[in-house]
């Protein structure tokens, strides 16, 4: 009976039972979560484990690069210290639909150190129109989806 | 993914732990190796914290760098702090007889169900590959060009997505990508993990000086398991190191408001600083910490309000290098465009507000963090622990305002919770860690006030 009065008098009691009914609402969120979340983790880990070394480096660019040859293409043909423009056709049809718009911000993240300009030596060409550069576009790589790494010479 | 980015990353974290621990041994002290085990994420978050930001103002100074400023220069930090320890007469920590048995009890179990899911977070951080938006359009490219050119590289940075964002988080991951010896954005997810982890160590820590075991795990292990928390421990992106700081300082924020040791409120400004060089909305934070502060210190203003303007002036130094830089590279400030103009905007204002409300009401965000603080703000005013109650209430409040400020005063952001429309949802986290802190510390205060009554009558 002393016990019962303990948790009901006012108004410790009442603070007694808030507290205790507060603590048991952080545990029982955590009992129903906590399962969830770790078979999460491990589905998470299973996937990412399985994913080939080119999938997982590329990982946010698989949506936009169209060819995953194009960007190692380019890592490979590109002096790091040389500069490249990516060039996409606003009527590119490979890809996805973010990739005329946000291909070459990819390009920028992954061949750094390799600077981005608007007059570079380098061209990576979605689909692009090189009637401009004449004689001076030379292809040197060329994949799926009409992507080409071009080279362009003085 | 290799063995020696694996044992490059574990090295510079220890530089980072060991450099924390000698600087909190100068500014604080370790009375026992029980306690400095329990603050040790507490020291390697300050670690990380003071690293970066001497690491980034000399990057602002164009200091270059390179592996040996990596290396050299926590080193050079962890030996003149342990020099200074020892100087300043600090004694080596001293062995002490174990807690009693349930304690040691509820502790081995929340931190063996913290260690778990700690495990499966890191078996699904070390093969993850970079799928984060802005973490490849802005904040891994920057790292990767101050780790490639060794400088904030003019032509690069301005060009970039969010280029007025602070250069903290680019600058730790340069570090990582230094001593990885590559820039591996795969394993660049341990780091981010590493944080998070030290987080929960630092949080746990902190609170366990003041709150019972019974009610701490549980909210520890709270965190872990929110949706927009634990399982994004991994993600590249500054948000969340971001609302890790800004919940570490406000305890200790609030733990200067009631002891007032000068240790507490130092660590607390160099938190701030990180806060303020690690996103730009930490400007905003910092201010809002400093805002609490003012309130629940009021009835003795004439011996807090100084210190805390002291504070403040130190983190405005710290975040004042890199404004410059940036303006004069003629960069596009952090204001926004219609600042703090009440007539603009004017339709905007209510569903704005509401929205900050909405998402910091919402379950499907933070499980139950919100609400149960809610809970505890009420009971911790019953007992009358008006100061705590004010603080953390006025912390809540505040950056749920600043919130809906930020999306009243962008007209560019829709008024929705959509992540990629409106930051609000990534901000708010702060508000709910603030709330993770703030819910053990209120409830246990709560529960001392009625259970000391009983004793004492």
């Amino acid at each position: 009976m002393t016990r019962l009065r303990w948790w009901i008098e006012w108004p410790a009691g009442i603070v007694r039972i808030g507290v205790a009914f507060l603590v048991a609402v952080a545990v029982v969120a955590v009992v129903v979560r906590y399962p969830d979340v770790l078979r999460h983790a491990g589905r998470d880990a299973a996937r990412n484990s399985d994913l080939s070394y080119s999938d997982r480096e590329i990982a946010g660019g698989n949506g936009l690069v169209g060819d995953q040859n194009a960007v190692y293409a380019a890592r490979g043909l590109i002096p790091e210290n040389e500069r490249y423009k990516v060039v996409v056709d606003p009527g590119f049809g490979g890809g996805s639909a973010e990739t005329v718009q946000f291909v070459d911000s990819f390009y920028r993240y992954f061949l750094i150190p390799r600077r981005p300009a608007e007059s570079a030596p380098w061209l990576i060409c979605y689909a692009c129109d090189l009637e401009p550069y004449g004689q001076r576009a030379r292809i040197v790589w060329e994949g799926a989806d009409d992507i080409s790494i071009v080279r362009l010479t003085e | 993914m290799s063995a020696h980015a694996l044992a490059g990353l574990a090295a510079l974290n220890v530089l980072y732990l060991t450099c924390g621990l000698a600087a909190l041994w100068l500014v604080r002290g370790w009375d026992t190796w029980a306690q400095l085990a329990r603050l040790a994420g507490l020291a390697y978050v300050l670690g990380v914290v003071a690293i970066g930001l001497l690491w980034s103002l000399l990057l602002i100074v164009e200091v270059p760098f390179s592996l040996g400023i990596v290396v050299g220069l926590p080193l050079v930090i962890a030996a003149g702090a342990a020099v200074a320890a020892r100087r300043r007469g600090r004694p080596w920590p001293s062995r002490t007889p174990a807690g009693s048995h349930r304690r040691l009890v509820v502790t081995a179990f929340g931190i063996s169900a913290s260690v778990l899911l700690l495990a499966g977070f890191f078996r699904a951080a070390r093969l993850s590959g970079l799928y984060w938006w802005d973490a490849w359009s802005f904040w891994v490219p920057k790292a990767k060009a101050i780790y490639s050119f060794g400088s904030l590289d003019v032509g690069f940075f301005t060009t970039l997505p969010g280029s007025s964002y602070p250069p903290l988080i680019p600058v730790l991951d340069a570090a990582a990508f230094h001593v990885m010896g590559s820039a591996d954005v795969v394993t660049l997810h341990v780091q981010y993990w590493l944080f998070g982890v030290a987080f929960v160590w630092a949080l746990a820590g902190l609170l366990a000086e003041r709150v019972r075991d019974w009610i701490l795990w549980p909210f520890i292990l709270l965190v872990l398991v929110a949706p927009r928390i634990g399982e994004r421990f991994l993600v590249a992106e500054a948000d969340l190191f971001l609302d890790y700081l800004f919940a570490l300082a406000s305890v200790l924020v609030l733990y200067w408001i009631l002891d007032r040791e000068r240790w507490q409120l130092a660590i607390a400004v160099a938190l701030m600083s990180g806060m303020v060089l690690t996103k730009r909305e930490g400007l905003l934070l910092a201010a809002v910490l400093v805002g609490a502060a003012l309130l629940a210190s009021a009835r003795d203003w004439r011996a807090a309000w100084p210190a805390l303007g002291i504070a403040t002036a130190a983190v405005a130094v710290v975040a004042a290098p890199w404004r410059v830089w940036y303006i004069a590279h003629g960069v596009a400030g952090e204001a926004p465009t219609d600042g703090l103009d009440p007539t603009a905007n004017a339709e905007r204002l209510f569903p704005s507000f509401r929205l900050a409300f909405d998402v910091l009401l919402s379950s499907e965000y933070w499980s139950v963090l919100v609400s149960v603080a809610l809970g505890a703000l009420l009971l911790a005013l019953l007992t009358r622990a008006y100061a705590v109650v004010v603080y953390f209430g006025a912390l809540v409040l505040l950056v749920t305002l600043g919130g809906g400020w930020i999306t009243w005063a962008v007209p560019e952001l829709e008024i929705t919770q959509e992540l990629g429309a409106n930051p609000i949802v990534r901000y708010m986290g702060a508000a709910a860690l603030a709330c993770a802190a703030a819910s053990p510390v209120l409830l246990s205060i709560a529960w001392r006030a009625v259970t000391s009554q009983e004793e004492s009558s």
